[in-house]
């Protein structure tokens, strides 16, 4: 029976939650250093997590994990607030929010967006742990079986987002995500070629994502501030306020729709190991704006942009917990870190630990869920303060910031080529938004590139060029089906909406 | 000014240059993917994408020109500071840009700490600060919180010259 | 620079006197300063639980703290490379896959260190290649149904390795060894063991050719079919490959351990001793080996000149078949 909970596991998981009550004073301190570590742009969970790791080796277990997955929680929501007050994500993972926080932020609306934000991130997080509880076992077993071609297929989905990422020129905009794709692709590929790295060692992994992110997005949007006197022009839209952010959490709840689809894509993508909840940001956003009844009202401030993308972040920690818990397969870096401390505890995760310590992995779970209920209310503090960055003239606050994406790019992998890095793509990103390129598509195609040309390449491989092969896979047709009855959906019903329209004005 | 056909043209020789640096860099990807080996393991994704990239640069070559008659059709260059901005906002953006360069630059020679220093030193006087006690001060403390900060959490040697 | 380094090292280094207090502080004149332990490898792998582990145990030899110095990307290159431009004085020991990783960075990768530059205290943990499919696989029960199936068609089955590893040479070799042309077989490559082993215990390729060490924690989803050793490996019931194929030649799998600059041992002979003695102190203190045993980490003494040997032996094995490694 897995798909029921084991009642008697549950219980003692329970017993050992309430007998070590110790190991819960650890969740705040965990949740503070994560949404710090998470809101620096260019320290990124896995940084945050590598950093404490150490400290917990000295806590018996329950503790240790707890404190740890305490700062995987609050980081996967600190990236999303200078994305929203700055247009900057903090990490990888809150791209999509700057395409709907940001324009809120400039109306004045900071307040209700972050407030959404956090309601999506967070409530969403502790739906991804729920389902988590029912199904941590058949979840990991689908997730070994996925191929490349699902992969590439899922790699495709992401691409289709470009077509809503705007701009006014469309072949500008595939310019953008081409060259964002090569960018992706520079260093060895998987099957050993190394290409475009002009012998540097540093880029044989390819040229690093948050730099080259950064940089461009920067150029776009901070380095303009230094016109500026302040983030937000208007003084009386700079104001923050309490009442506003818990406007914006309980807006969240007319979204439910929204965060439902959105935890979906956040699991499955977070339980795919090497995926990363970069990708299901992306996802869950442009699904969001695919379906929309107002798609144009995306990207100008809507809040439903912020609340899917959202969505998908912290649901995909519940997803990769699965992965590790079920399987001792990481799915990314943080699990990676995770798994370490698990085993510096001389504890195993895998299939033989969801069987023999099914409490302990219950009572991990349970602990998860109350963390995400502790963010809630820690989260609201942390924004309450971290907004206050709109109210700092800029010439305190840009050099600053400045200076913290150059020591968080160097933080990366400690090396050299992350500050210069930032400063040429903040050049390019400069050029592009002169010449009215959309950045966010070349960021989009550098985040996919890699993952587009691995899939495809293993697909090639492992069907040995026959086409056939595709109906070996039931899965890959099915992702592939739905995405192409969505959008047909999608520009039948805007088709419709506006034949509606054309006889309402004849 | 141009002259094709009979017809004025303005040339955005900005644009022009830009879209030469982007063939530039695709074209150079692609002969040196190709020069390591033509396997299609190697070529078969990058190749088709970087071609489609540079038939794009060739697609959109004719939108730098503008008919020179209808001078009201012609956008306004996007750009990252905007009307609504301080006086000399474009200098400043050009010289916080340029700033951002020396600093990446001069890490390794400066250390972070001094480089940090200089930089916010710098970007305080370019967004306009004249106040010399909070030149004095700002620069310096935000520099060490922040420098000493990473220092201590990140797991890499920090190059510091006084930290 | 080095200003900086001491100073953070020295914070460490009270952090871990406070954490250690059975520590035997300055006993011996070296070393004066605590050690860095580089790993190039990523935080929260083998070799970063290893020298984790290993730290505490080597810090009471040594008497002072030993600093974990996380410098991972590009197959190690970046790593290597680091620990390389540090001084040769023996504040700075590494911690790395040396087989086969340093020996395909310089073969492959561009880097520009040579295997010679290196000197080998131990290497614990060994790794072999293990060949193996889905334990949901009906059909392949064992490497001679693979052998006759794919001399039938080569086609007929897909493979998933790591490019450019042991792996990929231990695959050719076999290959080889039934008569099979390599370049007609559907090989799958991944960027790593962790990927390779999904696919295979997911059934994404028919089999997959890893490192064993890692398929323990999955092992009943696994059927092991083929192990590239000397002798049989007690976890896996499978034939090594000169029992099956009666063939000699192929290559050991991963060899992780300590390492010290090659110069060391000429220009300071002393702390050369002291490094060698703490590490083979963990292999003798019963204590340390059942510690490190729980966390599934090895502890083998081979000492290093056994060890350096090894490594040659990898190497000269991949430096034949330099030519089946390059990527087709």
């Amino acid at each position: 029976m897995d798909l029921l909970i084991d009642i008697p596991a549950f219980l003692r998981a329970l017993n050992i939650l309430a007998t070590s009550a110790g190991s819960w004073g650890w969740i705040i301190p965990g949740l503070i250093i994560g949404l710090v570590f998470g809101a620096m742009p260019g320290m990124s969970v896995t940084m945050a997590m590598a950093v404490c790791m150490p400290f917990s080796l000295h806590m018996d277990f329950l503790s240790g994990v707890v404190f740890l997955t305490s700062v995987y929680t609050g980081a996967g929501f600190g990236g999303s607030v200078p994305a929203i007050l700055l247009k900057i994500p903090g990490t990888t993972s809150s791209v999509a929010t700057t395409f709907d926080g940001y324009p809120m932020a400039q109306r004045g609306l900071h307040n209700e967006a972050l407030g959404y934000a956090l309601f999506a991130s967070t409530l969403c997080g502790i739906f991804g742990y729920v389902v988590l509880l029912f199904v941590v076992k058949p979840m990991a077993d689908i997730v070994l079986k996925v191929g490349p071609l699902e992969m590439f297929v899922i790699g495709i989905w992401g691409l289709l987002l470009l077509g809503s990422l705007g701009g006014n020129y469309v072949s500008r905009g595939l310019l953008a995500v081409a060259f964002g794709i090569l960018l992706g692709t520079v260093g060895m590929n998987t099957a050993g070629f190394i290409r475009g790295t002009m012998g540097m060692p540093e880029l044989l992994d390819g040229i690093s994502t948050v730099p080259a992110m950064l940089g461009l997005l920067a150029a776009s949007q901070l380095l303009g501030m230094a016109a500026r006197d302040y983030v937000i022009r208007g003084k009386e839209m700079r104001r923050i306020s309490l009442r506003r952010i818990l406007d914006g959490c309980v807006g969240t709840f007319r979204y439910t729709g929204l965060m439902l689809r959105g935890s979906v894509i956040g699991i499955i993508i977070g339980a795919l190991p090497g995926v990363g909840s970069s990708i299901a940001n992306l996802l869950a956003y442009a699904d969001a704006k695919r379906t929309a009844k107002d798609p144009e009202e995306f990207g100008r401030g809507n809040p439903a942009g912020v609340v899917a993308s959202e969505s998908a972040v912290a649901s995909g920690e519940g997803g990769s917990m699965a992965t590790m818990l079920a399987l001792g397969i990481p799915g990314g870096g943080a699990t990676a870190i995770l798994l370490a401390a698990f085993m510096m505890h001389n504890i195993v995760p895998g299939p033989s630990f969801i069987d023999q310590q099914k409490d302990m992995a219950y009572a991990i779970i349970l602990n998860n869920i109350v963390q995400g209920i502790a963010l809630l209310f820690v989260g609201v503090a942390f924004i309450y303060a971290a907004s206050t960055v709109v109210r700092v003239r800029t010439r305190y606050m840009l050099p600053a910031i400045l200076a913290v994406c150059c020591l968080g790019t160097y933080s990366v992998d400690g090396s050299m080529a992350g500050p210069l890095t930032l400063f040429v793509f903040a050049i390019i990103g400069y050029l592009m938004v002169r010449f009215d390129y959309p950045v966010a598509a070349a960021v989009v195609g550098l985040v996919l590139g890699r993952l587009l040309e691995t899939e495809f390449l293993r697909s090639m491989q492992v069907s040995g060029g026959d086409l056939s092969y595709v109906f070996e896979r039931p899965a890959a047709i099915a992702i592939f089906a739905l995405m192409v009855l969505s959008l047909a959906a999608t520009a039948w019903s805007k088709r419709r909406t506006r034949l509606v329209l054309e006889e309402g004005r004849a | 000014m141009l002259r094709i056909g009979g017809r004025d043209y303005r040339v955005q020789w900005g644009h022009v240059a830009f879209l030469g640096f982007i063939a530039l860099a695709i074209g150079w990807y692609l002969l040196d993917a190709r020069s390591v080996s033509t396997s299609p393991q190697n070529l078969m994704f990058i190749q088709p994408v970087a071609l489609f990239g540079l038939g794009l640069v060739l697609f959109i070559l004719p939108q730098c020109l503008r008919p020179a008659r209808h001078p009201a059709q012609v956008p306004v260059e996007a750009d990252p500071a905007d009307e609504e901005d301080e006086p000399g906002g474009r200098v400043r953006v050009i010289a916080v840009t340029a700033a951002l360069g020396v600093y990446a630059v001069a890490i390794p020679w400066l250390g972070f700490d001094i480089a940090t220093w200089l930089f916010i030193l710098a970007t305080m006087a370019i967004c306009g600060e004249r106040r010399p006690l909070h030149l004095l001060a700002y620069p310096a403390i935000t520099a060490f919180l922040l420098v000493w900060g990473f220092t201590l959490i990140v797991p890499f040697p920090m190059p510091n010259t006084l930290l | 620079m080095t200003e900086s380094l001491t100073r953070r090292a020295a914070l460490a280094g009270s952090l871990a006197v406070l954490a250690a207090p059975a520590m035997v502080a300055a006993q011996a004149p070296w070393p004066t300063r605590p050690i860095n332990m580089v790993n190039p490898f990523a935080p929260g792998g083998y070799t970063d639980r290893l020298a984790r582990a290993y730290a505490p145990f080597m810090e009471r030899v040594l008497g002072r703290p030993i600093v974990q110095v996380s410098r991972p990307g590009a197959n190690g290159v970046l790593g290597h490379t680091y620990f390389l431009q540090q001084p040769d004085d023996g504040h700075t020991v590494l911690v790395s896959a040396l087989a086969p990783f340093v020996i395909i960075n310089g073969m492959f990768q561009g880097a520009r260190y040579r295997p010679e530059d290196f000197d080998i205290l131990n290497t614990p943990a060994r790794d072999f290649t293990l060949m193996a499919t889905s334990a949901n696989n009906q059909t392949l029960t064992d490497i001679q149904v693979v052998a006759t199936r794919l001399r039938a068609d080569p086609r007929a089955l897909s493979f998933g390795v790591q490019a450019a590893s042991a792996d990929f040479v231990n695959l050719a070799l076999w290959l080889q060894a039934i008569g099979v042309e390599r370049s007609r077989v559907r090989i799958v490559t991944y960027d790593g063991g962790g990927p390779v082993r999904n696919a295979t215990a997911g059934g994404v390729v028919d089999i997959g050719l890893v490192g064993g060490e890692g398929f323990l924690p999955i092992r009943q989803m696994i059927r092991p079919l083929l192990v590239f050793e000397a002798q049989r490996r007690d976890a896996y019931a499978a034939p090594t490959f000169r029992e099956a194929f009666n063939v000699q030649e192929f290559v050991a799998g991963s060899q992780r351990g300590f390492a010290v600059h090659a110069t060391l041992r000429q220009k300071h002979p002393d702390r050369y001793e002291r490094l060698l003695a703490a590490v083979k102190a963990v292999s003798d203190d019963p204590a340390a080996v059942e510690a490190l045993a729980r966390q599934e980490l090895e502890t083998t003494w081979y000492g290093p000149e056994e060890s350096n040997a090894s490594f040659r032996r990898v190497r000269a094995v991949m430096e034949t078949h330099a030519a089946l490694l390059r990527p087709a």
